[in-house]
């Protein structure tokens, strides 16, 4: 039985080692440019219009343009080491995913933004923020 | 009577006059005198009780102690809180999430686990005209604080039940989000591509389905303590069911699969009642410079001219007589090969520009337009923080913060911001000493023993 995934756009199948390389529509929507298999290193040229192939991968030289934004083996163990996929694309290059203290509002004023303690929370209000 | 400065005024001063967004704070409130208890979580039923607060109920947020409700732990990537969450816990915050459903309430916190706790809410409700709750079908009826126990403590209260599905049927006991709601409704097949653009549907990010669903709840409360004020004397029990509420606003996809049997499919940002109404895509960004993705990509402008004029300026604008030829009727247009051709033409005009430029070559020629807007640019509309929809409020607890205001207005009687929310459980000693009867030693008590 032939792969689900050997035609569908957005999910690069390899041809060589049938990684599935999950191509992020943020980066990959509408592109033209080769792409490196997480699994097998293979280069892939390979072009998107609004998120439809415009033709199954070709073979291609190195170096590669992009690489998937997450893959998995044909036994759908997850590739996730960032030398053969893609870091996710952030709205902010300072990105962390954990609480960030914040103090101060976009437009300069104190806002309570940052963990308080029990201390804190005794008097006024404003005393807990306006540090 | 208008007096006669009102009246000589013309219309934009006469609205400037009496919806004066700075002149809120002094004038009544429509709803005061009408307390609701919600005890609700998430979207779907804060936000029903949210639109109460607006107007000037007295709600009181009933959650769990010191956590409080689901909806606090949720936050864009979390990232930014806002602290302290309780006076328990102030090492924790609550997450942006929960903005835009809790506003001017009070925070009660209850432990529905314990039978003290299930007394205090027989004591609410008795003193309450509303009752919001979205928890699973029948659960508070069957912890003893349902609309079955409520009406005999309290008959004339409204009791506004919110869930997935309804209360009887197949479906009743499943769980439901906004997002299953709009799956369930037929508008998340409906929205996004066709198969010839990639094929994807696409959910609305925003809670839609949530935020719509709380407006036709408290609608439909007003309308029942109307019946109870002026009819019956008496409140009633209502049922409002996500998955059928997301189906209400399928406009004409159902009377079409009724008449012809036709399954609709997704069309993008095109309209399939209306050719041209929809949105084209820009060369240019308009923040090149920014370090946001979002910004960096390329703009998008709205356009509409589906009357042939209108079509016809159009065609003059991006200097395509040839398209104006072709399809010179809208019966011409609107087809789906028609549409396939006249956006890619149109799209060639945008090409080289930023969106801005494509909306002033637009309204130029008198056609209605309008650039995308990111949240960036829609939160510092001048149009909007002038109307008091937009505003940064200096919240007593939280600081400064940007929110939205009320989108509506009303002359004599303005619903308003007063603040964003509270920690779990900041009201507890007001609310249990002024409406249950408790005193301190009680309330404290109540604390040690985790009731609130």
């Amino acid at each position: 039985m032939s792969s689900p995934f050997r035609e569908t756009s957005l999910i690069l199948e390899c041809p060589k080692c049938e990684t599935l390389n999950y191509l992020d529509p943020f980066t990959f929507w509408n592109f033209k440019g080769k792409i490196k298999c997480a699994g097998c290193d293979a280069i892939w040229a390979y072009e998107l219009v609004n998120g439809t192939r415009k033709a199954a991968p070709a073979a291609a030289t190195a170096p590669h343009d992009k690489m998937p934004g997450y893959a998995q083996s044909k036994d759908w163990k997850t590739i996730t080491d960032f030398s053969k996929v893609n870091k996710g694309p952030q709205a902010r290059e300072d990105f962390q995913g954990k609480p960030i203290p914040i103090t101060k509002s976009k437009r300069g004023n104190p806002v309570s933004g940052t963990p308080l303690t029990a201390a804190d929370l005794v008097g006024s209000r404003p005393k807990q923020f306006a540090k | 009577m208008v007096d006669k400065a009102l009246k000589d005024m013309t219309f934009e001063d006469f609205c400037r006059s009496v919806f004066n967004t700075k002149d809120t704070f002094h004038k009544p409130e429509v709803l005061k005198g009408i307390r609701a208890i919600s005890t609700t979580q998430y979207i779907l039923g804060p936000a029903s009780a949210a639109y109460l607060a607006e107007l000037g109920a007295e709600v009181i947020k009933v959650e769990l102690p010191k956590r409080g409700e689901p909806m606090r732990h949720t936050t864009p990537f979390n990232e930014p809180f806002l602290y302290p969450l309780s006076r328990w816990m102030p090492e924790k915050g609550t997450g942006l999430g929960f903005f835009g459903a809790n506003p001017n309430e009070l925070f009660l916190s209850l432990d529905f686990h314990k039978p003290e706790a299930i007394q205090i809410m027989k004591r609410l409700a008795a003193k309450s005209d509303v009752a919001c709750e979205n928890y699973r079908a029948g659960t508070f009826d069957r912890w003893g604080i349902g609309y079955r126990q409520f009406k005999d403590l309290n008959p004339r209260m409204v009791y506004q039940w919110m869930g997935g599905f309804g209360g009887w049927g197949p479906g009743r006991n499943r769980a439901s989000y906004d997002i299953l709601g709009q799956a369930q409704g037929g508008c998340f097949s409906i929205t996004g591509w066709p198969k010839e653009y990639g094929g994807m549907p696409s959910k609305q990010t925003i809670w839609i389905m949530d935020y719509w669903g709380g407006a036709i709840s408290a609608f439909n409360i007003l309308a029942c303590l109307y019946w109870r004020d002026n009819v019956s004397g008496e409140g009633q029990f209502l049922e409002y069911s996500q998955v059928h509420g997301a189906q209400r606003h399928l406009t004409d996809f159902i009377s079409l699969y009724g008449k012809t049997g036709i399954v609709a499919q997704r069309w993008g940002n095109w309209e399939p009642l209306l050719c041209v109404h929809g949105i084209l895509k820009c060369g240019k960004s308009s923040f090149p410079n920014s370090k946001n993705p979002q910004e960096q990509e390329v703009g998008f402008c709205f356009v509409s001219a589906y009357k042939d004029e209108d079509f016809k300026k159009l065609c003059g604008v991006v200097g395509n007589a040839e398209l104006a030829k072709k399809y010179p009727t809208h019966a011409d247009r609107v087809g789906s090969d028609a549409q396939q051709a006249i956006y890619p033409a149109l799209e060639k005009f945008a090409a080289d520009k930023t969106k801005e430029e494509v909306w002033k070559a637009f309204t130029g020629a008198g056609l209605v337009s309008q650039p995308v807007w990111n949240s960036n640019e829609a939160a510092n509309q001048e149009h909007w923080h002038l109307r008091g929809s937009m505003q940064w409020l200096d919240d007593p607890t939280f600081g400064d913060v940007q929110t939205q205001g009320v989108a509506y207005r009303l002359s004599e009687t303005p619903g308003r911001i007063k603040h964003v929310f509270k920690p779990v459980g900041a009201d507890n000693e007001f609310v249990l000493s002024k409406l249950c009867g408790y005193g301190g030693s009680e309330i404290a008590d109540l604390e040690k023993k985790e009731i609130i």
